[in-house]
């Protein structure tokens, strides 16, 4: 009988020394397959052992495009037995792991069901809830398929109890179509209670057979494998592989200013580089646009066109005039072309976080509106792709790109000339700020939304120049300016977004009505959805002078000259660019 | 972490068999869950084949000596949990009575264990006692398996009265007929009439089935060893009332 006392495991110090640290799982490196039954027989002590089973698994790991539940260190798995014998029984079994493979949260879906595609497709449950905070409105991606052979085996106490679990495990990975092996690897796995039992099981490994202890995390390993196989992106989606190590890849907002671009750099070639990394996003995100694989990939294209439009309008003149014309109709053309698309997105979006809220039954009144709103966005799409796949679009990016790239000595020369961005970009900061703390101090409780909507579309501005300029100055600095600016942006959003949508919702009921697709029920339910969208834009637009204020005050002005215009760096007074 | 106790005054009526196929059912399902084996008899820990030992004893449990995820043990199924029983939870009682708000006590327990599970199943042993009040403050609501005798529906009935002066409103009580003799006209007439007194009846029944006394040989939850019986089947059924109604 083996237990605490009676184990031939010598104590943790032992265990520690070895590097076997139970409770965790303990994973071997062997050389080569070895009959499991055999490891187990010489290493079970006191224990006996089940004779070793086996079975082929395939195991879809999922996650987003942007790699959220890796970046929440947690890993979801979709398994599938392929035991002809099981298939019948068999089902998907949908579960999520943390890095020490601890299960979180676990599923079975039938087994013919499709793959969940978003979060909230799952039914109800601690999946769901783990799920969705994380990955919100993202697709979840097959990123990697995994064909393994497992033999597995229990190691039991007298009573019968199972005390250790062992598994041999080997296989192939299989990343975007390129299959690799996997190295064999022996697991022990502790049952929580018993981690002593395991402990002594792995020792016993080590000692038997010389196997090293691996520790890396089966992420790390499929990531590096990915790599080493060169890899194509999902989908034929641009994102670079990445490795676990590298940290959380870099939200879209974080993302653009490049080590490349200093604070002394001249401004118009931190401009090129600027709206050259903004055009490889533009262009990263558009085969995920034309798959509508989900709209955050549309969102992120018409940021980046957004930024683009700023950057060229607000700066403009630190560029040769020649181009800027072509780029600014260019990024006007492809602000318009994806707006349609996008609004549709938006009300989509909308609408299932606003089901979510109702009961069953008033959820199933609005399902005739998610029709109404995907026959129009299907629609829409269709004449974004063409766009997207147009001559015209092409033609446009090339050029962009080799103007952007260009090393024409003649204009570069000019550029040179130019003071560095952190001082032209921050004096516009300035300005605008200032600009548009006379704007809002002139709203009160009565002014038009319209007066409202113009401060907003300023901010954006003042936001976007921000961002381009944020990575070089201290995050101490901006951080509690953006933040400001932020709570400022989001009620003169709701002000305005929530406008828009009641608005749209009228007239999508109005369309159902006049197509005969809506019955009085939907009709009320989006009565009374609009109605519910207005007091929300009603509390936003009360809330103004409270998110103003700050943003107004004093010292906050102070603190943006003190970030953006310091005066030990505006040391040319003269040189005509005032901040007034 | 939603808690359950399977409770009944009275011995013998299927408490254990309850928490244990329910429990199974539910971590089947996807659930993460723990069974915290109340009875110093330790009878649902001998059907997870754990030892009823407790380092320190029922002294250092209610006292919260040692954190409670030390004493946890992984049964042989996935995403069950159990934390057995001691002999010296004989003394739960005199120790719950020596702490002050003794009955708050086993609800504070397990709080640091909510995070860590989606349902804790309690298996209560028999009796009124102090362990009885701790578990009705900790549950959110009792199974209370009934079998169907015009002594178990007065002993019932005792219990709802109970619940009643100690304003424990929250708390749930979810009865349901085990252990049912269909062919027993006492308990066809018991089982039919109980409802119009007590609607809150679970409409599940547990049949009278000699497979649930064989998992005290295999020593393990029926949905192991018989998953297509009859009785199998009536734990699940069970388990989807209870889930709905407990939300
Ligand atoms: N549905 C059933 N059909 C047949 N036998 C059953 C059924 N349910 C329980 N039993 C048997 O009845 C006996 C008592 O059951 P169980 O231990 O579950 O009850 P209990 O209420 O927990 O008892 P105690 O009060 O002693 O803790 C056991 O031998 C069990 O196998
Ligand atoms: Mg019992």
């Amino acid at each position: 009988m083996t237990d605490e006392k009676t184990s031939d495991f010598s104590g943790p110090k032992t265990a520690d020394r070895a590097g076997l640290t139970p409770p965790v799982t303990v994973e071997f490196a062997p050389d080569r397959p070895m009959d499991l039954n055999q490891i187990a027989d010489r290493t079970r002590g006191a224990l006996r052992h089940d004779p070793a089973t086996r079975s082929r698994k395939l195991v879809r790991l999922l996650d987003t495009p942007d790699q959220r539940l890796d970046r929440a260190g947690l890993r979801l798995e979709v398994k599938s037995p392929l035991n002809g014998a099981r298939s019948k029984t068999g089902a998907l079994h949908l579960e999520l792991r943390d890095r020490s493979g601890q299960d979180r949260a676990s599923l079975d879906l039938p087994a013919k069901a499709p793959l969940p595609r978003f979060a909230d497709d799952l039914p109800d449950g601690p999946l769901l809830e783990l799920l969705h905070p994380i990955v919100e409105m993202r697709a979840l991606l097959i990123w990697a398929t995994l064909h393994l052979e497992e033999a597995r085996t229990a190691l039991r106490d007298r009573d019968g109890k199972i005390r250790v679990r062992l598994y041999q495990v080997s296989g192939e990975t299989e990343i975007n179509g390129v299959r690799s092996p996997i190295p064999v690897r022996i697991r022990v796995e502790p049952l929580k209670g018993y981690a002593t039992n395991a402990g002594a099981v792995a020792e016993r490994i080590a000692r038997e057979f010389g196997w090293v202890v691996c520790h890396e995390d089966l992420m790390v390993g499929l990531r590096r494998i990915g790599m080493a196989a060169e890899a194509v992106p999902l989908i034929g989606i641009t994102t670079k592989p990445r490795l676990a190590s590298d940290g959380p890849l870099e939200a879209l907002d974080t993302a653009d200013t490049e080590p490349k671009v200093k604070s002394e750099t001249p401004a118009g070639p931190a401009m090129r580089t600027l709206l050259g990394q903004l055009l490889e996003t533009i262009e990263s995100r558009r085969a995920g646009v034309i798959a509508d694989v989900d709209s955050e990939f549309l969102h992120e294209f018409r940021v980046a066109v957004r930024r683009s439009r700023a950057a060229i309008q607000q700066l403009g003149d630190t560029l040769p005039e020649a181009a800027l014309d072509r780029m600014r109709e260019g990024y006007r053309w492809l602000g318009a072309a994806t707006g349609p698309t996008r609004d549709l997105d938006v009300h989509m979006l909308a609408l299932k976080a606003h089901s979510r809220s109702l009961s069953p039954k008033q959820a199933s009144a609005l399902v005739p509106l998610g029709s109404h709103l995907a026959d129009c966005k299907t629609r829409a799409h269709k004449a974004l792709i063409r766009d997207l796949k147009s001559e015209r679009y092409e033609t446009f990016i090339s050029r962009c790109r080799t103007f952007l790239e260009a090393e024409a000595p003649g204009w570069s020369e000019t550029e040179i000339k130019r003071r560095p961005i952190s001082t032209v970009v921050g004096k516009r900061v300035v300005k605008i700020y200032r600009k548009t703390v006379r704007q809002g101090a002139r709203i009160g409780p009565e002014t038009e939304a319209e007066a409202l909507h113009d401060l907003r579309k300023q901010l954006k501005k003042l936001r976007y120049l921000i961002e381009f300029i944020k990575n070089l100055l201290p995050k101490t600095d901006t951080r509690p300016l953006l933040q400001k600016l932020k709570m400022l942006q989001q009620v003169l959003g709701d002000v305005q977004d929530l406008e828009i949508q009641t608005e749209a919702l009228h007239r999508f009921g109005r369309e159902m009505a006049e197509a005969g697709k809506a019955d009085p029920d939907t009709l009320m339910a989006i009565g009374a959805w609009a109605e519910d969208l207005d007091r929300k834009r009603a509390e936003a637009r009360a809330r103004f002078a409270e998110v103003f204020a700050p943003f107004a005050e004093r010292a906050t002005a102070q603190a943006f000259r003190a970030t953006f215009a310091p005066k030990s760096r505006s040391h040319a007074p003269q040189d005509g660019e005032t901040a007034g | 972490m939603k808690i359950l106790a399977s409770y009944n005054i009275k011995g013998g009526v299927g408490k254990t068999a309850t928490a244990v196929n329910l429990a199974y059912v539910a971590a089947a399902q996807g659930a993460r869950v723990l069974v915290v084996d109340l009875d110093p008899q330790g009878a649902a820990s001998f059907y997870f084949r754990v030892k009823p030992k407790v380092k320190g004893g029922g002294k250092g449990l209610v006292k919260g000596k040692h954190d409670l995820e030390d004493l946890v043990k992984g049964t042989d199924h996935d995403r069950l949990d159990l934390i057995p029983a001691d002999f010296s939870f004989r003394n739960l009682d005199l120790l719950l009575d020596a702490e002050k708000k003794s009955e708050k006590r086993l609800r504070k327990l397990l709080r640091p264990l909510a995070a860590d599970y989606d349902i804790c199943i309690l298996d209560c042993p028999p009796s009124v006692s102090l362990v009885s009040e701790a578990v009705f403050h900790a549950a959110d609501a009792l199974l209370v398996p009934l079998i169907p005798t015009t002594l178990s529906v007065r002993t019932y009935e005792q219990l709802v009265a109970f619940r009643k002066d100690e304003k424990l409103k929250s708390l749930k009580l979810l009865p349901f007929f085990s252990m049912v003799d269909r062919r027993k006209a006492m308990h066809r007439e018991i089982v039919e009439g109980f409802p119009d007194r007590h609607p809150e009846v679970l409409s599940t029944q547990i049949p009278y089935a000699s497979v649930v006394e064989r998992m005290g040989v295999e020593r393990a939850p029926l949905g192991t060893f018989a998953p297509r019986t009859a009785a199998a089947a009536a734990y699940e059924t069970l388990w989807a009332d209870i889930d709905t109604r407990t939300g």
